[in-house]
């Protein structure tokens, strides 16, 4: 499994960036820089991490800057599943 | 369904749980069929009629959630649906009649009411293919069928947002906060689309509602820091302080950031001249917040 490679999967499904998503580098900035990523969009977001990668998401953990960038997500979501 | 018609049958519907006598079932059935000939006369102009052969019921009603809820959810709104991938047994091409469906039987369902918009966004049609009715139409049935439901109008204008229709969302917007004063989320979200509309002193004022109620998605004071407009909130003075002429209360500093969207003109020096101190936070503000979501039943 490339956790890089099914994050911009699903962040192209779940926010419909199409294109932007296969784009996206470790610096490419999330929360704050995509329209997409209102209060719902990151709900969305979140449900389908949890269910691709088959983990849930902590309350403290959506705290953190987790989504600051696509890199700072990918990791999130690689330690996850360590 | 009007307010007080659906009081009623709420009423009615928990009395008959408590004391099930033939005469309170008997009471029952006729408040609701009374309010089903209401609900006749509840066409939304241009987008069809409220009346439904299941429903309609309404999301925010725990009794309606409980009772017709899960097998509205089970077969036409699961998580392939609110993922716009299809149904799990019916798949992707009943997607859009699985959300029409759920929204005849909720028309104010906040997840079916967002997973209609972003299908419509994603479809480039409108109505999206199996909807029947466009997006929009099922936000104005939703308004009309429960008019006092504040995560209506904000899902609403989270669509326009998401449609670039500034204007229209901040409409929406403020009419939720009329409803919902004390949504973080909702102050979030408006503050996101001020960002957007480049009042960045608006944005900053329900930044600062936001996070000092403990909202805890970054992206609006991000998306400040990016556009050089973040500065954090003036320190609360300390207890027993006597406030000087410039200070204001946390309440009063409340209702100035929430009206002064509504004079645009004036907003910006308006939001200078009374800098809000932060929301003091609900005692469940945190958990309820904590994981973002809308009012789930």
């Amino acid at each position: 499994m490339n956790v890089a490679d099914d994050l911009k999967l699903l962040l192209a499904d779940n926010l419909q960036l199409g294109a932007r998503a296969q784009s996206m580098t470790r610096d490419s900035a999330l929360l704050g820089a995509l329209p997409e990523l209102d209060s719902q969009g990151v709900v969305q977001l979140i449900t389908a991490i949890e269910e691709h990668f088959g983990f849930a998401v902590a309350d403290d953990e959506v705290s953190a800057d987790t989504f600051a960038t696509f890199g700072t997500l990918a990791d999130f979501v690689a330690s996850k599943c360590a | 369904m009007s307010a007080p018609l659906q009081k009623l049958v709420t009423a009615a519907i928990d009395h008959r749980r408590v004391c099930a006598s033939a005469a309170t079932v008997a009471l029952a059935i006729a408040v609701l069929a009374f309010a089903r000939a209401g609900a006749q006369g509840m066409d939304v102009p241009g987008c069809g009629t409220l009346v439904n052969a299941y429903g309609p019921y309404d999301y925010t009603n725990p009794a309606d959630v409980r009772d017709h809820l899960p097998i509205v959810e089970q077969f036409h709104f699961d998580r392939g649906v609110d993922a716009l991938k299809g149904h799990a047994q019916s798949g992707p091409q009943s997607l859009g009649g699985d959300l029409a469906y759920t929204l005849r039987a909720f028309p104010n369902h906040h997840r079916a009411l967002d997973a209609m918009g972003r299908y419509q966004l994603r479809s480039k049609q409108a109505p999206a293919p199996g909807a029947r009715l466009t997006a929009e139409c099922y936000f104005e049935r939703a308004m009309a069928f429960a008019p006092r439901d504040g995560v209506v109008h904000m899902v609403y204008g989270i669509y326009l947002a998401r449609k670039g229709d500034l204007d229209a969302a901040l409409d929406r917007y403020l009419e939720a906060l009329q409803m919902t004063p004390e949504s973080t989320e909702l102050h979030y979200n408006l503050g996101l689309l001020y960002a957007d509309m480049k009042r960045y002193d608006d944005a900053r004022d329900q930044a600062w509602i936001a996070y000092g109620s403990g909202f805890p998605l970054l992206g609006l004071r991000n998306k400040l820091v990016r556009a050089g407009q973040w500065r954090d909130p003036p320190p609360e003075p300390a207890p027993g302080a006597t406030p000087d002429a410039g200070a204001t209360d946390a309440p009063a500093a409340e209702d100035g950031s929430t009206s002064a969207p509504s004079s645009s003109g004036g907003a910006e020096s308006q939001a200078e001249s009374t800098e809000p101190e932060p929301a003091t936070p609900p005692t469940d503000a945190v958990p309820a917040e904590a994981k973002p979501v809308t009012e789930e039943p």
